[in-house]
């Protein structure tokens, strides 16, 4: 490698379903501190991208590096202490959980893993449970919720439940945060609030891929857009460079203008 | 909300309930003077201590599982046969029947856990029908339906009287009480919820979902298997019938009138579905309606069970994450 190691290299990426292509031989980087946006029309492979590179399913050729290591068909509870942190499309948090709770397991991998490792670290395991206690509440404050930290997670709103999605990812320090439509769903001062947010996370070293529909919001927070359509990679650039490129206008924005012209 | 405006996070609960418990059950020999008493009290503990295994895999991780009785009855028959039938005493013949039930648990979770609910209650269910054919029938091997002797526990040469063996009851549900108590309030707690009510958001944040929940139900079963090596002690005798359907519907009464996925459900549970039937002798032929109707008043009236009601007075210091619901309403009432 020359340069500057990409942080994420996904490079020739299929994968089928029965006989659907839903992924066509895509390759894309997501360079360190890059914020790196990925569009696409309804049915575009962008989810199924996401769910490639966050370990949900594997691909059914290609590879993927993480940091230069291939992860490509390593399960999705591999991702987190490498550092890679998701959010999801519909929110998933745990319902039996408490608010601060729910960003404390974020911090999962860094403690004992099992019973007795963890009765062998017995004296250690107050500090570290007050610690991530801590951790988190200085997440949830961060997103604005701290006031929140002992309610049930099914007493918030559907933005409240975003940005502690989006807190109990950035629990296990990632270097890599992975956003599946964060803005679905918001209102706009809410939108604006997260797009401030992703400014702030950048400006603290992290790279962000996310997949989004909103194109005004991603237009703002995005270094550069991969756009897909059909399984394909059909552009990838800055934003100002996406918006005039003769494919996408034609897959996508000119679908859109068409239809608004109609 | 930045800079040194963080507020506190609320306050986790603690451990002095469960001391608290311990200490009632030390002082409960010395109160109870007729045998009788103390054998409910024992019956209490090993029922707690079978139900808190079940807590664990199914109130906290989801996994539901109802061939828990299997495992309490093989732990109960390999206590006996491992000192009947090799000669081994009593702490070795513990010990190997609590390693046996883990080897057991493991070779039946390893395919089992890839089912899901209904599948999964099926699956164990038949796996507690196999066990209990297997206990009646293979009578040269298991004694059939009168069992086998479990020989009566010594210390210094002397067979040990009725309040010995209740404290070495009360030290296994001790043990139990602790672990079950250090899993629920730890960072294994968390996941352990997690995974009962989203998998993938579990796995997505590091938790190995397939391998922890093989290790619970392992865990669970070697509980069962200690409250039946319990049994065995206290009534010198394993049979058929500890696997028998009436275990299992004690035992799903005890979680439910509990409270399922509760720290105190196991035992306050127990309490009520041991005592009970004993207060309700007065009624003579109605006794068993009168059980009936309680249970069914427990359930319209308080889904959360006993456990569910006290949490929701903070009686335990601290409030449950179960319970967090109540708190904006609380709030709202003190600001009215």
């Amino acid at each position: 490698m020359t340069a500057v190691e990409p942080l994420l290299r996904l490079d020739h990426i299929t994968r089928r379903f029965g006989g659907l292509v839903a992924v066509n031989d895509v390759s894309f980087e997501v360079a360190p501190n890059e914020v790196k946006g990925l569009i696409g029309p309804n049915g575009a492979g962008k989810s199924t991208t996401f769910d490639l590179v966050t370990g949900v399913r594997p691909p059914s050729s290609g590879e993927i590096f993480f940091k230069g290591e291939r992860i490509t068909d390593q399960p999705a509870y591999t991702r987190s202490p490498m550092g890679m942190a998701r959010t999801f499309q519909i929110v998933r948090l745990f319902n039996g959980l408490s608010v601060v709770e729910n960003v404390q397991l974020g911090l999962h991998p860094k403690f004992p893993d099992g019973l007795l490792r963890s009765l062998a670290n017995l004296a250690s395991l107050g500090a570290q449970e007050r610690a991530s206690r801590k951790r988190a509440m200085e997440l949830l404050a961060f997103v604005g919720l701290a006031d929140r930290a002992g309610h049930r997670v099914d007493q918030l709103t559907l933005g409240q439940l975003r940005l502690v999605d989006i807190a109990r990812a950035l629990a296990a320090d990632p270097v890599l945060l992975m956003l599946d439509e964060p803005a679905a769903g918001l209102n706009d001062a809410e939108t604006r609030n997260l797009g401030e947010m992703l400014a702030v996370l950048k400006k603290r070293g992290l790279s962000i891929l996310l997949v989004e529909h909103d194109i005004d919001f991603i237009m703002k927070a995005c270094d550069t857009i991969v756009v897909m359509d059909h399984g394909m990679k059909i552009a990838d650039g800055t934003p100002s460079e996406v918006s005039q490129d003769p494919d996408v206008i034609t897959a996508y924005i000119g679908r859109r203008a068409a239809n608004a012209a109609a | 909300m930045t800079g040194n405006g963080i507020p506190e996070a609320p306050r986790a609960p603690t451990i002095v309930p469960v001391f608290c418990i311990l200490a009632l059950g030390i002082v409960l020999p010395f109160v109870l003077t007729s045998g009788f008493h103390i054998r409910l009290a024992m019956l209490v503990w090993i029922y707690t201590i079978l139900c808190m295994g079940f807590n664990l895999l199914y109130g906290y991780s989801g996994q539901i599982s109802l061939g828990q009785p299997a495992f309490y009855a093989i732990g109960a028959y390999a206590f006996a046969m491992l000192q009947v039938k090799l000669g081994w005493s009593a702490i070795p013949a513990l010990v190997g029947s609590l390693v046996l039930v883990a080897m057991i648990s493991l070779l039946i979770g390893l395919p089992l856990l890839k089912l899901r609910t209904h599948y999964l209650a099926m699956a164990t269910l038949a796996f507690m029908l196999i066990q209990n054919g297997v206990a009646n029938r293979w009578i040269e091997f298991t004694g059939g339906q009168s069992g086998i002797g479990v020989p009566p526990l010594e210390w210094g040469g002397e067979q040990l009287g009725r309040t010995g063996i209740y404290f070495i009851v009360l030290g296994l549900a001790a043990l139990v009480l602790i672990l079950h108590d250090f899993m629920i309030r730890s960072h294994l707690g968390r996941a352990m919820q997690a995974i009962r009510d989203d998998e993938m958001a579990a796995e997505a944040l590091g938790v190995r979902v397939r391998r922890f929940k093989l290790r619970i139900l392992v865990l669970s079963s070697v509980m069962a298997a200690i409250a039946g090596v319990c049994f065995g002690i206290t009534s010198l005798r394993v049979d058929p019938s500890l696997s028998e359907f009436h275990v299992l519907v004690s035992m799903l009464t005890i979680v439910v009138v509990g409270g399922l996925g509760t720290r105190f459900g196991p035992i306050l549970g127990s309490v009520i579905v041991v005592l009970l039937p004993q207060l309700l002798t007065q009624f003579g032929e109605l006794e068993t309606v009168m059980y009936g109707l309680f249970i069914l008043i427990f359930l319209l009236f308080l889904p959360h069970g006993l456990a569910g009601l006290l949490e929701r007075w903070n009686w335990f210091g601290a409030r449950s994450a179960d319970r967090v619901a109540e708190a904006p309403a609380r709030e709202a009432r003190e600001k009215a």
